[in-house]
């Protein structure tokens, strides 16, 4: 079974992956029509994340 | 020692004019910013708003105050160093020009006053009317000098006739070919430039445990706006890209470091080169292989045009073409990761806790103002050797003054400059380290026309229990 | 629709409201170098931080306004000019940034001073050696600039630009008599004392000089000598009377007075320059951008200028009435 934190890293890469697929996307390679739809998944995911998920207190 | 003046003279213009997008880059960044933290505190009332407001308002008053005089020198240089340019194209270009200073220039310099001094003179609605004002004005600002160094790059609107421009289409000279895109990329920079910069310096104090409330929240804004306007930022970049490859080809060929007419195919992604012009080759050049054509062409095996494509008396320097447009790029890249890296972040709920990200960020604050020059730099390496693109060539554009004179104008110009921006650093840092006061919290004054009638707001007693605290 | 007539004009407008607003603020800056105390420095300073950047904002409108109007004019000028714009420039460079940077350092404050009083002076000295380099001509050959960047350091645009010097110093006095408090008064009438003299003095020369070198000055003031007699007269009778004011005097009489002296000096240098631009070699008419570029420059100011205008006004309404002590943050 996978420890929490290979876990945490499957996650991570992924969310890399998916960040690289996308900047492929909204650059064209796919053409303009997937780079509009890209560009605008991209930024209504970004302003989900930033609404839904609250920032934490700095603990440095 | 014979100095050619033609070189003299483009070294001054680039020179002046690098240092000074700078600035203006900085302010329109920042002007949107102030107002959108301005109007926070007005919606929210919470203090912090106002905390970041005045931190951030002495930082953008230098800048903008360095950006104007610098502005100015641009706009006699016209005429000082390519006074066969100013004859040329003044016709279509002035007009651009005196629009923007009517529209643009007057209404921020004669809302900064307010912005800057009338804390105690003005209510807060009007006073966030004027931070509106100047936001609007460096937006104008941009648009307008876009639209001209546009008409530069792909001239419209315009017939000649014995070295004399007319405009014949004023909608044609505005709107030439690549301003629809230039202007928002532009924008963008200048945004993304004020993102890193706000987020860099929250950074900074995360990471020394100092000013936790006001470091959480702008870390959170920077980052947020950073990462939205990345995404819009390269799907901009990328019609520009395009544009530019339509009417200046030569331009792009030399962006992407290939000689020959068609390269190979599948085309690798050049990293790296070394390129010969003389030759017209590169001696040396490191690349990811069939990148290129994924990128470039958009199939996996689509071959790239070169240089070569373009006569050569005709063609710009690849390495100064190739380097700029490689730093800017690579910037991008590097914008885009640390805006996806902040979003799982704070899926994980780790984004003030993550000294490496925080360290990233810290490094990335100077990032937009480097990136943006960079495209200046391939914007305008690139149009070479036309000053104005396909009519006028830079090297028959200069003024009839002499090698000595441009070269101690060039010598004075550095000196002072290099006091500018010397200056502008050690106080910026030392606002930096003394880190945002505890902002007062002034009365509730309606914020109407009406207050400014009464200009001494400052005689109510919560205003004097206020300065009590502060 | 004479349209550069009517371009030259608005021009002329925008140099006059720069010269106007912009050369009290120079003569602030020019009188700092003479007050030793910094709180009262600080207080100069004060009255005219809320403004500066708009005022100085009317320059870049006029020679903006002569590269689209009149395009040949600036390819000739600017050249012809160079050395004392760049220095200009440089100045104003200086005197901008010491605006922000003074407040920023307390122990270099005298410091960033002297660079605020010291730009204020070279520009205004630029200035009047370009005003002296138009009076005297400059060498054009087929529409382009023949002659060396030297030639504007001759005796005539070096008295122009000490001329320029007290009349904007003036202009500073008068502003200060009107906007500081009681400590500044004194300051104010001892400076106006001796700039009113000395710019009606070094005027009066540059006029007589102008006439004696160069034909095309004697020109114009043999076919309108009537007019710029009168304007002399006018003017001698403003500086006089700025000269001899008691201290307790009105507060906006010396500023005023000053504004009338700039307002005569610059209709005279009017007459004298019309209906050339690059005097006296290349006429308004010749030095033209096409009808449609002035077209557009015309509609635009006509439909902007009183909107700046408007809340340009507002701007100097908000910050009206004495200049407090404390400064604007208090």
């Amino acid at each position: 079974m996978k420890t929490s934190n290979e876990l945490h890293r499957v996650h991570a890469v992924t969310a890399a992956l998916l960040g690289v697929l996308f900047f492929f996307i909204i650059v064209g390679v796919f053409g303009l029509p997937f780079a509009i739809a890209g560009l605008v998944v991209f930024v209504l995911g970004a302003v989900v994340v930033c609404r839904v998920f609250p920032t934490e207190d700095a603990r440095l | 020692m014979k100095l050619d003046p033609s070189l003299l003279a483009r070294i001054q213009f680039a020179f002046t004019v690098s240092f000074h997008i700078i600035f203006p880059t900085m302010s329109i960044g920042l002007a949107s910013f102030l107002a959108v933290i301005e109007a926070l505190w007005l919606k929210t009332k919470n203090p912090i708003y106002l905390q970041i407001y005045r931190f951030w308002l002495n930082i953008f008053a230098m800048g903008f105050g360095i950006g104007v005089v610098t502005g100015i020198v641009l706009s006699f240089e016209f005429g000082l160093g390519f006074a066969r340019f100013a004859q040329m194209a003044g016709p279509a270009i002035g007009p651009l020009i005196a629009l923007e200073v009517l529209t643009a220039f007057f209404l921020e310099a004669g809302f900064l006053g307010i912005m800057l001094f009338g804390f105690n003179r003005v209510g807060p609605k009007l006073h966030f009317f004027a931070t509106c004002m100047v936001a609007l004005g460096t937006l104008l600002s941009a648009s307008w000098i876009l639209s001209a160094n546009s008409w530069m790059q792909t001239p419209a609107g315009v017939a000649i006739h014995d070295g004399q421009l007319t405009v014949v289409n004023w909608r044609h000279v505005l709107m030439n070919p690549s301003w629809p895109y230039r202007l928002p990329h532009m924008l963008t920079a200048a945004y993304l430039t004020a993102s890193f910069m706000v987020a860099g310096i929250g950074a900074w104090y995360l990471l020394r445990g100092e000013h936790q409330d006001f470091a959480r929240k702008t870390v959170a804004l920077g980052t947020a706006f950073a990462t939205v306007l990345i995404a819009g930022q390269v799907f901009i970049g990328d019609i520009v890209y395009g544009t530019m490859l339509k009417y200046q080809p030569s331009k792009m060929q030399a962006a992407e470091g290939f000689w020959e007419k068609q390269s190979q195919s599948p085309a690798p992604y050049y990293w790296f080169i070394v390129p010969d012009q003389k030759d017209q080759r590169n001696r040396f050049a490191l690349g990811t292989p069939v990148l290129g054509s994924i990128w470039l062409t958009h199939s996996l095996t689509g071959r790239v045009e070169g240089l070569k494509n373009t006569p050569r008396e005709l063609q710009p320097r690849m390495a100064l073409v190739f380097f700029a447009f490689r730093i800017m790029y690579c910037l991008a890249m590097l914008m885009f990761a640390i805006g996806v890296a902040s979003l799982w972040l704070r899926f994980r709920g780790m984004l003030f806790n993550s000294r490496w990200f925080l360290w990233t960020l810290v490094f990335m604050t100077p990032s937009g103002i480097i990136a943006t020059l960079a495209g200046w730099y391939v914007a305008e390496t690139g149009r070479q050797p036309w000053v104005i693109y396909g009519i006028l060539r830079t090297a028959d554009a200069v003024s009839p003054v002499p090698s000595q004179a441009l070269l101690s104008t060039l010598i004075a110009f550095v000196c002072v400059y290099a006091v500018f921006i010397t200056s502008f650093l050690v106080f910026t840092f030392r606002i930096i380290r003394q880190g945002p006061v505890e902002a007062p919290v002034y009365p509730e004054a309606s914020g109407s026309i009406k207050n400014a009638f009464r200009p001494h707001v400052l005689d109510s007693p919560k205003r004097l229990a206020d300065s009590q605290f502060s | 629709m004479d349209l550069p007539l009517l371009s030259a004009s608005f021009l002329a407008f925008t140099l006059t409201f720069y010269v106007i607003l912009d050369g009290f603020d120079l003569g602030v800056g020019i009188l700092l170098l003479f007050q030793p105390a910094e709180t009262a420095r600080d207080h100069m300073v004060d009255s005219i931080t809320p403004t500066w950047d708009g005022n100085e904002t009317w320059i870049i409108m006029a020679g903006v306004t002569l590269l689209a109007a009149f395009p040949i004019a600036y390819s000739i000028l600017l050249p012809a000019f160079y050395v004392p714009v760049i220095l200009m420039l440089l100045a104003l460079g200086f005197r901008g940034v010491s605006f922000e940077f003074r407040v920023q350092s307390k122990e270099h404050r005298r410091g960033w001073d002297v660079a605020f009083g010291v730009g204020s002076l070279v520009a205004a000295l630029m200035q009047g050696l370009v005003v002296g380099g138009l009076m005297q001509g400059v060498t054009v050959q087929d529409r382009h600039f023949a002659g060396s960047v030297l030639d504007i350091f001759r005796p005539l645009p070096i008295i122009s630009g000490i001329t320029l010097l007290f009349g904007y110093a003036v202009l500073g006095a008068g502003w200060l008599k009107l906007k500081s408090n009681m400590s500044l008064q004194h300051f104010a009438s001892a400076s106006l004392r001796v700039s009113a003299p000395a710019f009606a003095v070094f005027f009066a020369i540059a006029c007589i000089y102008a006439v004696r070198i160069q034909p095309g000055v004697r020109a114009q003031w043999a076919s309108h000598g009537i007019a710029l007699a009168c304007l002399v007269g006018l003017f001698a009778i403003a500086a006089g009377t700025l000269t001899a004011l008691p201290e307790k005097s009105r507060n906006a009489l010396p500023f005023s007075l000053g504004l009338l002296l700039f307002v005569v000096g610059i209709s005279g240098t009017a007459l004298i320059v019309f209906p050339e631009i690059v005097p006296f070699s290349v006429s308004l008419w010749d030095a033209s951008s096409s009808s449609t570029s002035q077209r557009l420059v015309m509609i635009g100011a006509a439909c902007v200028t009183p909107v700046v205008l408007a809340y340009s006004a507002f701007a100097y309404w908000i910050f009206r009435g004495k200049t407090p002590e404390d400064g604007w943050e208090a």
